[in-house]
């Protein structure tokens, strides 16, 4: 309980910092929002008014203040470009984003455990040689490619599954999941075929252990043994990977989201950028930041519950 | 079924890898409720056997011949892994040597015992195999076995643990018990604590123990008869009291010489090192190392005897001498004169005074108070030039703590070490006369580095030719090749990289030498050499010697004084004679009484 509240108190602390952080990176930049809004014609006279009007004059500290005051609240401000409230767009963007990441995480954990579980079981084997060569293949191929191919293969070729856009969940479920099984499964091979290399060396590790002999020796069958007394064990390191790979996700949505034409998180940052619409901008980095935060937290207190030696710590 | 009839037939068993055949057609039975020791060397295959018979040898070893066990039709040998699996843990149970690493740390060790029972379908109810479960953790002697079974594998100790993998092995009553060095990674009173109760339930029970260990004196207390292998077969094989009183095999005969250390001679190493597998020679295995062989030995000899269970493989054991042969048993005559006693009033070397070491440990809550650990209790301590000083003791009893102090390793909490007379640490100058060799010799030599390299490292110019001549002087006065300086530790076996860590700590010629367990990773057969060099070390150069050791025959045989250390405290110490043969305190008494006698 204590370590609980210690971990949760050190992610408050970091998401302070790292708000921070994101807001001062971004006030430093030249080119202020006024100046933007404006164009290249602007008098100094019009840009100092509206710089009052947006509050940008102000010290940045206060500016701040304001802003975090507002996050807290779920107001991330006002777009200085579109003038439309930025919490609800990066709401709306970050449940589609969060679908695709959950997915595409699912689809890797599928292909990853029954693989890695048969390629370590199959060691030193023709087949399991052949699991090993093609997770290679797998880390090697990037998302977009395989996204990429796969809208070739399914959607041009095929013709069965949409090649791109979105439906949400609320209107039509059946047409939200046909238009993302492709992504899904583009994010979800790459991921998979590294976290089948993962599941593999951990299972071969574990393997060696002397507790699996005593296991055996009790009578346990070979692949009872792999999966009662190794895959619990295997699931410790594997749990730091995942953590990691879901942050790598995150970040890698971006990309598939404009193969696929998603309109997610990803595409609303593209979109902060090009605008120069420095509030989305911001909403979007803190949103993205405090999630891998809260991801390494859950993480972390996972490696708890799967392993009772941290626990008595 | 009448005692006496087989239960465990092997016949003819051999172990290959791809490169080498490590059991080479060995053949023997167990009787019901017979305990029978497996003895020899690392290498020698005692622990392939005993996982071929019960099909768990690993990936890429393959077993040949045949395994029967009585009441099963089939060969367990080429059996499939559902029929192995109805008869381990059911028939068959079996104890690893590390309990440590034996059970698995994310289980609870009730859960574990009972998936044996569930499996196996002893007990009708899940209920009925929990109560089973704490019923024979209270049978193995496990204080609180209801609150043990709760536990998890970190949270017990190391003798509690080999009671729980104890109580998987014997969940279901089993015909057979095969212990694979269950008692060597633990402590002395504790080793004794298992190997009673090892006895003592399989002899209530009728169960059939195969009993696998590198240590003569605990197999000749645990078992009737003994099976003695060397190089993958076994050279002798018969009754415990024969064997290891009247032993024929010239192997058997080098062993039990090499583990005599009696106090005041020499004892006596077998020449060579265990040969890898693929290094062995054709025909008797032994013949390279052999006083006895000639060209006769190049044919293997196979095992002849009055009697099948009774039998030695030797073309010539008929024509040694009577044992125990004066060039076989320890050399009484090389003893070294008058030098005990001498240390009395030479140069003090090194002291303590009111050496201690307290480590703070974890908040328990917010507020509440670090506890505190208590490693090392206020020690004092003298050592003086050409003295030889033993400390004795259980894990957990501050020997390492009171080394690492020593070696300027560790700062003490309180207290103090005074080296050559001054205060300023073994660093301040004093680094290269005061040398360290520790347990492991793998771990504690670079891998990257040749063997000549590691033991210039301490010289002032160790790329000079003074140097190489130095190098190459240690090696011959450690009995290695003077190419072996050439070479890579991992190309050296543990006996040899010993000795190498013991050429480095001898190389800058320090006044101090501290050992950490110097010859617990060692084989029996090249510890007497170790602990040689140590001795002659001390004599010749009127070096001090302060040596740590959880085996007290080793202590008493290298020594003149000891420590007895426990809990952090230093509860008896004096001259090695005394201490063994009038122990004051009652945990020295325990301790002595724990160590394994031979029998016969």
């Amino acid at each position: 309980m204590n370590h609980v509240v210690r971990r949760t108190a050190t992610l408050l602390v970091s998401v302070v910092v790292a708000s921070f952080v994101v807001f001062a990176f971004l006030a430093v930049l030249p080119g202020n929002a006024a100046e933007v809004a404006l164009g290249t014609n602007a008098t100094p006279a019009a840009v100092a008014r509206l710089s009052r009007e947006f509050g940008t004059d102000r010290p940045l500290l206060v500016q701040y203040a304001d802003w975090a005051q507002g996050l807290l609240h779920g107001d991330f401000g006002t777009s200085y470009v579109t003038h439309e409230a930025i919490g609800p767009r990066i709401a709306d963007r970050f449940a589609v984003t969060a679908w695709l990441v959950a997915g595409g995480m699912l689809v890797a954990l599928l292909l990853a455990l029954p693989a890695g579980v048969l390629a370590a079981a199959w060691h030193r084997t023709g087949r399991g040689a052949l699991l090993s060569g093609l997770s290679q293949v797998g880390i090697a191929v990037p998302a977009f490619l395989a996204g990429i191919l796969l809208v070739y293969t399914f959607a041009v070729r095929a013709g069965a599954l949409p090649a791109g856009g979105y439906t949400p969940l609320t209107e039509d479920a059946q047409d939200w999941a046909r238009h993302l099984v492709l992504p899904w499964v583009s994010l979800g091979l790459v991921q998979g075929a590294v976290l089948t290399r993962y599941v593999r060396s951990a299972l071969l590790s574990v393997q060696r252990q002397d507790f699996m002999r005593t296991a055996r020796a009790k009578g346990v069958r070979r692949w009872a043994a792999l999966c009662r007394h190794g895959l619990p064990n295997a699931a410790i390191p594997v749990v730091t990977v995942l953590g990691l790979q879901l942050s790598n996700l995150l970040v890698g949505a971006i990309v598939v989201e404009h193969v696929f034409v998603i309109p997610g998180l990803g595409d609303l940052l593209l979109r902060g950028v090009q605008d120069r619409d420095l509030l989305l901008v911001q909403g979007v980095v803190v949103v993205l930041v405090v999630a891998v935060l809260v991801l390494n937290l859950v993480t972390d207190l996972l490696y708890r519950v799967l392993d009772p030696r941290l626990r008595s710590r | 079924m009448s005692p006496g009839e087989p239960l465990l037939e092997v016949t003819n068993l051999t172990v290959d890898s791809a490169s080498a055949q490590l059991v080479r057609g060995i053949g023997f039975t167990v009787a019901r409720g017979e305990r029978v020791g497996l003895i020899g060397e690392s290498g020698s295959g005692k622990s392939l056997t005993a996982l071929a018979c019960l099909g768990l040898l690993d990936d890429g070893l393959r077993p040949g011949g045949s395994v029967r066990l009585a009441g099963v039709e089939f060969d367990l040998l080429g059996a499939s892994d559902r029929q192995l699996s109805a008869i381990r843990g059911k028939r068959v149970g079996m104890v690893f040597q590390e309990p440590m690493t034996a059970l698995n740390p994310v289980r609870r060790v009730g859960s574990q015992i009972t998936e044996g029972i569930r499996l196996h379908g002893t007990r009708p109810t899940r209920r009925a195999a929990d109560e089973a479960a704490v019923e024979l953790l209270d049978r193995l002697r496990l204080p609180a076995p209801r609150q043990a079974a709760r536990s998890f594998p970190h949270q017990l100790s190391g003798g509690q643990r080999q009671r729980g993998v104890l109580g998987i092995a014997l969940s279901n009553d089993p015909d057979l018990l095969i212990c694979d060095e269950p008692t060597t990674a633990l402590d002395v009173t504790v080793q004794k604590e298992i190997t009673d109760l090892i006895v003592g339930d399989c002899e209530e029970r009728g169960t059939a123990v195969l009993f696998i260990s590198h240590d003569l004196a605990l197999v000749s207390s645990v078992c009737h008869r003994v099976l003695v292998m060397y190089g993958g077969r076994i050279v002798e094989s018969g009754p415990a009291d024969r064997v290891l009183a009247a032993p024929k095999h010239p192997y058997t005969r080098a062993l039990l010489a090499a583990c005599d250390l009696t106090p005041g001679s020499r004892a006596r190493a077998i020449p060579g090192v265990v040969p890898a597998p693929k290094d062995l020679p054709a025909g008797c295995g032994f013949s390279n190392r052999c006083a006895y062989a000639d060209e006769q030995c190049a044919a293997p000899p196979e095992p002849t005897g009055e009697k099948p269970d009774d039998t030695v493989a030797c073309w010539h054991h008929d024509a040694l001498p009577s044992w125990p042969s004066a060039a076989e048993s320890p050399d009484r005559d090389r003893t070294e004169p008058a030098h005990r006693g001498k240390a009395v009033d030479s140069e003090l070397l090194l002291s303590t005074q009111g050496l201690t070491r307290h480590y703070q440990g974890r908040r328990t809550g917010l507020f509440g108070k670090r506890p505190t650990f208590r490693a090392l209790e206020p020690i004092d301590l003298d050592l003086r030039a050409g003295q030889r000083v033993g400390v004795v003791g259980e894990s957990g009893a501050g020997k390492s703590t009171l080394l690492r102090l020593l070696a300027g390793l560790d700062r003490p909490s309180d207290g103090g070490v005074r080296y050559f007379g001054r205060a300023d640490g073994p660093s301040g100058g004093a680094g290269s006369r005061l040398q360290v060799v520790f347990q492991d010799p793998m771990g504690s030599l670079d891998p990257r580095l040749r063997v000549r390299e590691i033991i210039a490292e301490p010289l002032p110019a160790r790329r000079s030719a003074a140097a190489r001549e130095r190098v190459s002087e240690l090696l011959m006065a450690v009995g290695l090749p003077e190419e072996a300086g050439e070479r890579y530790p991992h190309q050296l076996s543990g006996g040899q990289r010993q000795r190498i860590a013991i050429a480095r700590a001898l190389a800058p010629e320090p006044a101090v030498l501290l050992a950490d367990e110097p010859v617990s990773a060692l084989d029996v057969s090249v510890r007497a050499e170790v602990l040689d060099l140590l001795r002659t070390a001390t004599t010749e150069r009127d070096m001090a010697l302060c040596v740590i050791s959880h085996d007290l025959g080793v202590i008493r045989y290298l020594c003149d004084k000891v420590l007895v250390l426990r809990d952090g405290r230093l509860v008896e110490s004096g001259t090695v004679e005394s201490v063994w043969e009038a122990p004051r305190h009652p945990y020295t008494k325990q301790l002595l009484a724990a160590v394994p006698r031979m029998r016969y």
